[in-house]
């Protein structure tokens, strides 16, 4: 009823509609209103729903615009980055950033055999002008790797740049480069043995190429060592002096700072170049190029002779049992089983503790270590890191050689460095520690920052130190090194010259002399040590082969070029300051004999 | 009216729409320059590796040796040219004033010497490094000092004629030349500052041509 009547109240109802008639009330039709219900919820939520996500896009909008959010996302920053990929190997440098290993772009050339047969080129023709500018290829190779229906053989690896435009410039087709990069030592063999070389793939073969291999793989930055290229040259330099003046087999050198275990220039001669380790010498044979990639510093086992007084004397006065106005009787050879322990420039007389250090007197060092005795003496080698291999960033470490029972035999000839055999690293490392105020460094290759102190072990007391020292100033003031003086840089040190062991025989003839010092020995910076394999005496040095008259001279050029070029500045020699702090007072106003 | 409002935005959709495919053509363009320019910058590193290599392969120092060896000749340097302090380095001895020379001149360096040929010159010692021409001269003055008047002679002789072969006998000839000294001496004085060594005068020199 209701309904009908509202129908008819509509003031805008056209005149000719009329209402239905009245009938059955539709009040009572639940199930059309509950559809109704139904679909004005749906159309609530859908707007909703809309609502939502353009709210959504708004507030984005307003970030993006206003607040310059999501900037991080934008396309600009997903570009790849400007520096090129990093190396397949990091370069290597010196302490000074010179360059001594480095990738260089050199693409590889192969021929697509398919291709080139397909494009109509004569395959005569076309080796006949690639032989033209690859020159150490036959071509008879070339032909046949040009005709051999692959679709990829290597031709040639390594390009240069120049014979890459040259083959460019041939037009040849179905010939293509694949981009390959290869180590380059551009100062070729300067530093061979401590840099080593890579093989055809990249991967390190010897040195610290090989001994760091995994920390240069994908660095970006390079790694520097700690040698000096100049130093390492000067070294070099007068070492191939040394080999040629005295027709010696090799020689070898080593510069370490004292202060950080740093080295600074090492040297095996003969050495070889890293860009061809293999050498393309014609009177090369597999033989001598094993005996150039020989790392005789690391590597070499020596019986060092006489530069062992240092350790002797150092442990017999660090170990309280002798000081330095005490001395040995060593007038007498001492007859041992069957050795003889003989003086090479005998006194025949009672020497001081000084004097048995500054003649090199074997008798009397024999005494002092049997004073000693074997035990102190093997427990002063083992902490000096004598009996163990070096820890260092190579891999071609040599393994020290000592009897496995301490006879007293043995104490006697190790007193003056017979019967053990270590590295030339061994004997430098050690000495460092003796002349550094008893501080045992590890050598190191890689550069430290400067100004760092290495953790050190303190393996004798300073004031042995202080006193090793002046036994060493003295030797080349008075005793065996008096040519590798160097006026103004205060040179000490000792020499040795120790008869080749073949095959349980000491041969006369055959010698190696070394000299192994520090300077300025009155605050020691740098040790430094030479050796010279199986050298021949001259006319210069009175037919001596002895290491006074062959490495203590070199050893004295080497440390006048190199002290200014490390920034060690000369000093007055007879200042009272230094012959202050390196005058032995039981030494004083005693005549000394030289030789 | 309906109409209208249609055309204005119609225009609108058709100016934003001709912005927005302006504008991602522009930025298309300049992200193309930028790749072109990065993938350049990956170029020139490579090419900075190369010569990096070349350049030290070129600072070998075998190589700089024989470079110094056939065009520089310098030495290495020897500890008493290093010093420690700006004191160590002894002062350059004071010249005399020019006038005290030429007044002292007349008496003359050469005469005193031969009458005292103990004596080594004063002239030649105290005077200012000379000139880099008459280098003969002055090293013959510093070898033989005993005989100041020989050395005389040698100076001139460097300028004007071959060197006597018997020092001895040239020595009346140098009292000859005598008067003449002075001239020299002044000569030596009034050239003032040293000069720079010779052989660093010659590669400036090298250099300049070089350009």
């Amino acid at each position: 009823m209701l309904a009908v009547q509202r129908l008819d109240d509509n003031p805008c109802r056209p005149r000719h509609f009329k209402p239905p008639p009245p009938c059955a009330p539709v009040v009572g039709d639940e199930r059309a209103n509950q559809l109704l219900e139904t679909c004005r919820t749906r159309l609530l939520a859908a707007a909703a729903l809309f609502a939502f996500v353009f709210l959504v896009v708004v507030l984005r909008l307003a970030e993006i615009v206003l607040l310059a959010g999501g900037a991080a996302e934008s396309h600009i920053g997903r570009l790849p980055p400007v520096a090129p990929p990093p190396p397949a190997r990091a370069d290597i440098t010196d302490r000074n950033g010179e360059l001594l290993a480095t990738m260089l772009p050199k693409p590889s050339l192969f021929v697509n055999s398919k291709a080139l047969l397909a494009a109509g080129q004569d395959p005569d023709e076309a080796a006949g002008k690639l032989a033209a500018v690859l020159p150490e290829k036959a071509l008879g190779e070339i032909r046949a790797k040009l005709v051999s229906g692959k679709s990829f053989v290597y031709l040639k690896r390594s390009l240069t740049p120049r014979q890459q435009y040259a083959i460019n410039r041939l037009g040849i087709p179905g010939l293509d480069f694949t981009p390959e990069e290869r180590r380059f030592y551009p100062y070729g063999d300067l530093a061979a043995h401590v840099v080593g070389y890579c093989g055809i793939d990249n991967e390190g073969l010897a040195g610290v190429e090989r001994g760091l291999d995994v920390a240069m793989k994908g660095r970006r930055e390079p790694l520097e060592l700690s040698l000096d290229a100049r130093v390492q040259f000067i070294l070099r330099e007068e070492l191939t002096r040394v080999v040629g003046e005295f027709s010696a087999k090799g020689a070898a050198g080593i510069i370490m700072d004292v202060q950080t275990g740093e080295i600074i220039a090492m040297v095996s001669l003969p050495d070889f170049d890293p860009n061809r380790p293999g050498g393309t010498d014609p009177d090369l044979t597999p033989a001598n190029a094993s005996e150039r990639i020989f790392n005789k510093i690391t590597l070499g086992d020596y019986e060092m002779g006489s530069v062992f007084k240092i350790f002797n004397t150092a442990m017999a006065l660090d170990s309280g049992v002798t000081s330095l106005t005490k001395g040995y009787d060593a007038s007498h050879p001492i007859h041992i089983g069957r050795f003889t322990i003989e003086d090479y420039h005998g006194k025949h007389r009672w020497l001081s503790v000084p004097e048995i250090f500054m003649y090199s007197s074997n008798i009397g060092s024999a005494h002092m270590a049997v004073d000693a005795g074997a035990e102190r003496q093997r427990s002063f080698l083992a902490r000096l890191g004598l009996l163990k291999p070096v820890p260092i960033e190579l891999d071609e470490v040599a393994r020290p050689h000592y009897p496995a029972v301490w006879r007293p035999v043995n104490v006697m000839t190790i007193a003056y460095g017979h019967g053990i055999a270590v590295s030339p690293l061994h004997l430098i490392t050690a000495v460092s520690a003796i002349v550094n105020g008893g501080v045992l460094h590890l050598p190191t290759l890689r550069k430290l920052p400067p100004g760092a102190v290495p953790p050190g072990e303190q393996v004798m007391s300073p004031k042995t130190s202080e006193q090793m020292r002046k036994l060493m100033r003295l030797v080349v003031e008075f005793g065996t090194a008096k040519l590798a003086a160097a006026p103004g840089y205060v040179v000490g040190g000792k020499t040795g010259t120790a008869e080749k062991n073949a095959g349980g025989r000491y041969l006369e003839k055959k010698l190696l002399s070394s000299f192994i010092g520090a300077f300025p020995i009155q605050e020691p910076r740098y040790a430094i040590l030479t050796l010279v394999d199986e050298p021949h005496g001259t006319k210069q040095s009175h037919g001596y082969a002895t290491a006074g008259w062959t490495v203590a001279p070199a050893t004295s050029r080497i440390i006048q070029r190199i002290a200014p070029i490390l920034g060690v500045a000369p000093v007055d020699e007879a200042s009272p300051a230094i012959t202050r702090a390196l005058t032995i007072e039981s030494m004083q106003g005693k005549r000394v004999e030289s030789y | 009216m309906i109409r209208l409002a249609s055309l204005f935005w119609l225009a609108l959709v058709a100016a934003t729409g001709f912005a927005t495919f302006k504008v991602k053509y522009a930025v298309q363009d300049i992200e193309e320059a930028l790749n072109r320019v990065r993938k350049q910058t990956v170029v020139e590193h490579q090419e900075i590796r190369l010569l990096r290599a070349e350049w030290t392969t070129l600072n070998q120092p075998e190589r700089l040796a024989d470079l110094n060896r056939r065009f520089l000749s310098l030495a290495a340097m020897a500890p008493k040219q290093l010093q420690r302090a700006i004191e160590d380095v002894p002062l350059r001895p004071v010249p005399a004033p020019p006038d005290a020379l030429i007044a002292a001149a007349p008496a003359g360096p050469a005469a005193t010497a031969v009458s005292e040929p103990a004596v080594p010159q004063p002239a030649a010692s105290e005077a200012p490094p000379p000139r880099s021409e008459k280098p003969l001269a002055a090293l013959a003055a510093a070898l033989m000092p005993v005989k100041p008047a020989a050395a005389a002679q040698l100076a001139m002789s460097g300028a004007q004629g071959p060197l006597p072969e018997n020092p001895v006998a040239a020595i009346p000839a140098a009292v000859k030349l005598a008067p003449v000294k002075p001239a020299a001496a002044a000569q030596l004085v009034k050239t003032g500052a040293p000069r720079p060594a010779q052989s660093i005068d010659r590669l400036f020199a090298a250099i300049a041509e070089g350009r």
